[in-house]
């Protein structure tokens, strides 16, 4: 089985492109969707981005240097581009975080989510206050378990940015929880 | 050993987590996160390609081959110099033929048409001068006329 280096030389010596790449994206489609899901918290809205990052990959995978890992430029690029789909999903709406978080509690406390409980609501209402930032670097600390220096690398900060960021989305959401 | 380091240290990060949140809630948001519709990861791959496919599409109007394209671009260099030719030979073939025709006039026809011009031109300013001078009396005769009848 051939692994991320050699299936990104195959896919920039152009023999059997989309082999390689319908490899790579088998091989890291989930993580990719679970990352931007965590960050735009509905299904359809992570389909659409996690297309574009792949979209992405195809048209700039021939440029990539191989400085870093196959898989923190691909965190990279989904970074990036969930950031953009902030942005303009901000700039669209005309909701303000209050509903936000309403939508999210009711959510959380619906019918269709029998196992909410206050803890859990607290929690994604804390996370969904952090700032953009935090809250990646958060997710990717806890949940996929990254070291510092691969956050920073896909984050495009310095190791010390990375962990400050960490531990301020844990202060913050600290403080959000006792304000509750 | 770096990687045990790290592993502590991420390990270290989680508990701070888990003070705040219980790891049941950290569990259930993940899971909640992690649900996608039946097949979706199956069919995700289809639909990228479709969609790199579809991108792809190049806004092609014609597919010359090499051979072609080279004929096609020495005919319009073909018809970029013989038009310069072309013109080129008109001009001097213009100018040529006035020095000719200029060459072959005889002086005493030249001359003849220099005087028979310069008559016509002095006849018409003769005439001019006279209409303007009769004008000018007749005038000159009604306003002595007049004043003759006031006194």
């Amino acid at each position: 089985m051939q692994n991320d280096q050699e299936l990104v030389i195959q896919f920039q010596q152009s023999s059997q492109k989309e082999a390689a790449f319908t490899q790579l994206l088998k091989r890291h489609q989930q993580k990719v969707y679970y990352q931007i899901k965590r960050m735009v918290n509905d299904h359809a809205d992570a389909d659409d981005v996690a297309q574009q990052v792949w979209i992405k990959v195809w048209s700039k995978l021939d440029g990539f240097k191989m400085e870093s890992e196959f898989s923190t430029w691909l965190f990279r690029v989904a970074y990036n581009e969930t950031l953009n789909f902030i942005e303009k999903q901000k700039k669209q709406s005309s909701h303000n975080l209050s509903t936000e978080i309403l939508d999210y509690e009711n959510a959380s406390s619906g019918s269709d989510n029998p196992k909410s409980t206050a803890i859990q609501i607290a929690l994604e209402q804390a996370i969904k206050q952090l700032p953009e930032k935090q809250r990646f670097v958060f997710m990717l600390r806890y949940f996929d378990e990254l070291s510092y220096e691969k956050i920073a690398e896909i984050t495009g900060t310095t190791v010390g940015g990375a962990k400050a960021n960490f531990h301020q989305a844990l202060k913050k959401m600290e403080e959000i929880l006792k304000k509750d | 050993m770096e990687n045990t380091n790290i592993q502590k240290n991420i390990g270290e990060d989680k508990q701070l987590v888990e003070q705040l949140f219980s790891k049941e809630a950290l569990g259930r948001f993940e899971e909640k996160n992690s649900t996608v519709p039946t097949h979706y990861f199956e069919n995700f791959e289809a639909r990228v390609l479709n969609n790199i496919h579809a991108s792809k599409q190049p806004a092609r109007i014609f597919n010359i081959a090499k051979w072609g394209q080279l004929a096609i671009a020495a005919s319009f260099l073909a018809i970029i110099v013989s038009s310069y030719l072309f013109f080129q030979s008109n001009t001097s073939m213009d100018q040529n033929q006035s020095i000719v025709s200029l060459q072959e006039i005889p002086t005493s026809e030249i001359d003849a048409y220099v005087s028979t011009n310069e008559w016509v031109a002095e006849i018409d300013w003769q005439e001019e001068i006279n209409i303007e001078s009769s004008h000018l009396e007749s005038l000159n005769n009604h306003l002595i006329k007049d004043s003759n009848n006031n006194q």
